[in-house]
């Protein structure tokens, strides 16, 4: 862990060094680190679970876990995908024990089905409406978290990693504990079952 | 709307969702524009990055299609959030010092290691095998001190021996031998012309044929207090003296060669007790009682060949007629401390 600057303004410490602090007794340090992550832990908490409240409760319980867990934690790694990491298990936890998982479950598999069969989407051919044609629709946010909402948990955790949160693949697969292949196809299906979901929803507005 | 290109069937989960993976094309384009957008360089926010080469077409197609998570704005969270956190961690942290003090206090015998009854079992078994091995053990102590007081009697039947071959062949005797004359007074360790019969044993001392304390028993703790040489005449006291020796105060003396197995040293006499430092006849204690020395189990006894035994009975059988009492004169059941043997050859070992 880089040696941290007595002088230098909290604000202007690295994650790492802001849990460094935490460690010898600096909870103001840790309040700087939670109010940085304050919005994205939580945007990303709440298009998990689709639930603002319960985003909240998980917020605040992934910081317990942090603070419990400090000491365990070897700073010379990144701070940000280890409390992802903790944040998505307690999302999971959570989605497992109130059974939010809408159309599609847990068990979804991506791969080969049991005819030997892999089902694939081609975005060039399918006829998806796009913005601008939606841009003015109101509902457009609403039908979009719905549709992120139905995706199976494990595709939504991976989209939601990689395209809001900004995560590289090995990122992802490093705090999920998965291949870095396993990541690929996941998100290739996350994006691939959200354009077919966004077609039926929009199909079915249309109507 | 078009279908799918290919026409496998769409694997579903048990709810009937399909589940659809894109083609290899727009997983590359996919891939690239993530990976420039991880990087940094594919601008801020829900922009992606660069359309790779040859991709164009396919890579705006799936920019669009993301775009529309940005359709999806969460509000902001509670301003407060970071303080309720805090708040939530302090809570926490009270509830968990609160629980392990409930957990020391519920359960102060884990410390410990053990509970109650493996206490106590082991408490029981330390008491039962301690009463039986106490009895064995002190057994065991007191044969050893048993051999230890007849192995020093040999020797002072060594020294004896010695003492008689420069002496004309005389057991140890001193001046001023007259029967009639008290032998009990207390012994004096600095008085020349002394009226205690252990002054005569105590020649073998002061003429260096033996130290003082060899001529002791290990049961007598009194002996190993004393400090003397053979600048001294006597024993310091009546419990220094451990044993009792054949009574000096006769018309002649004898040979030590003529005297056979006739007993001429024991463990002290049981039937005189010290009372304020002088010696007192006890006329309770039978005669035939074993010296007192070894808690009255017997005791060592040294005949006048030398030869050093343990008896429990204080009888002696020298000439093979008559049973002789090594404590008392023959025909004698009081004494005041003038007494003598009933013959030369009568064991009464005094102290």
């Amino acid at each position: 862990m880089p040696e941290t600057d007595p002088t230098a303004p909290l604000e202007d410490l690295t994650d790492e060094q802001l849990l460094g602090m935490h460690r010898n007794g600096n909870e103001s340090a840790f309040e700087v680190l939670i109010e940085r992550y304050r919005l994205e832990l939580f945007h990303f908490l709440a298009r998990f679970v689709g639930n603002r409240t319960s985003a909240d409760d998980i917020f605040q319980d992934a910081f317990i876990q942090v603070h419990i867990s400090a000491s365990t934690f070897d700073t010379s790694r990144r701070f940000k995908p280890w409390l992802f990491t903790i944040a998505a298990n307690k999302a999971r936890d959570y989605l497992r024990k109130n059974k939010r998982q809408k159309a599609v479950s847990l068990s979804a598999t991506i791969g080969p089905n049991p005819d030997g069969g892999q089902a694939f989407i081609d975005l060039m051919e399918a006829d998806l409406p796009l913005p601008p044609e939606l841009a003015q629709q109101k509902e457009t946010g609403q039908i979009v978290r719905d549709v992120v909402a139905s995706l199976p948990e494990h595709l939504r955790e991976v989209l939601l990693l990689a395209y809001f949160n900004k995560m590289a693949y090995r990122e992802i697969a490093e705090n999920l504990s998965i291949p870095l292949g396993t990541v690929k196809s996941r998100l290739h299906a996350a994006v691939g079952t959200f354009a077919e979901l966004w077609k039926a929803h929009a199909a079915s507005n249309d109507q | 709307m078009s279908e799918p290109t290919h026409q496998n069937p769409k694997p579903q989960d048990p709810a009937g969702a399909p589940i659809l993976s894109l083609c290899d094309l727009d997983a590359q384009a996919l891939d690239a524009l993530l990976a420039a957008k991880a990087a940094g360089t594919g601008g801020t926010g829900g922009d992606l990055g660069p359309i790779p080469p040859g991709l164009t077409e396919r890579s705006e197609k799936i920019r669009q299609l993301l775009a529309l998570l940005d359709q999806d704005s969460p509000q902001d969270p509670p301003t407060d959030l970071t303080n309720r956190t805090l708040q939530a961690i302090r809570a926490n942290q009270q509830r968990q010092r609160f629980s392990q003090q409930v957990q020391m206090l519920a359960e102060p015998r884990r410390s410990l290691g053990v509970n109650w009854h493996q206490l106590l079992t082991a408490a029981a078994v330390f008491i039962i095998g301690t009463s039986l091995l106490m009895p064995v053990m002190q057994r065991q102590q007191a044969d050893s001190r048993r051999i230890t007081g007849a192995a020093n009697m040999a020797m002072t039947g060594r020294a004896m021996a010695s003492y008689a071959a420069a002496n004309q062949g005389q057991m140890p005797r001193g001046n001023n031998t007259r029967p009639g004359m008290v032998w009990w007074e207390s012994p004096n360790a600095n008085r020349q012309s002394a009226h205690s019969n252990s002054a005569h044993l105590y020649r073998l001392v002061r003429n260096g044929y033996i130290q003082a304390d060899d001529m002791s028993c290990p049961e007598n703790t009194y002996a190993k207090r004393t400090h003397l040489t053979n600048a001294h005449f006597d024993w310091t006291g009546p419990r220094a003296v451990s044993f009792s020796y054949q009574n000096q105060y006769t018309d002649r003396a004898i040979r030590l060669d003529e005297a056979g197995d006739m007993a001429v040293l024991a463990d002290r006499n049981p039937l005189y007790q010290i009372q304020h430092n002088h010696f007192v006849f006890d006329q309770s204690t039978p005669m035939n009682a074993p010296s007192r020395a070894h808690r009255g189990t017997g005791q060592n006894v040294l005949a006048a060949n030398g030869s050093a035994s343990w008896r429990v009975l204080p009888t002696v059988d020298p000439f093979g007629d008559d049973q002789d009492n090594i404590w008392a004169a023959n025909g004698i059941d009081f004494y005041t401390g003038t007494e003598s043997p009933a013959s030369p050859f009568d064991s009464m070992l005094v102290p």
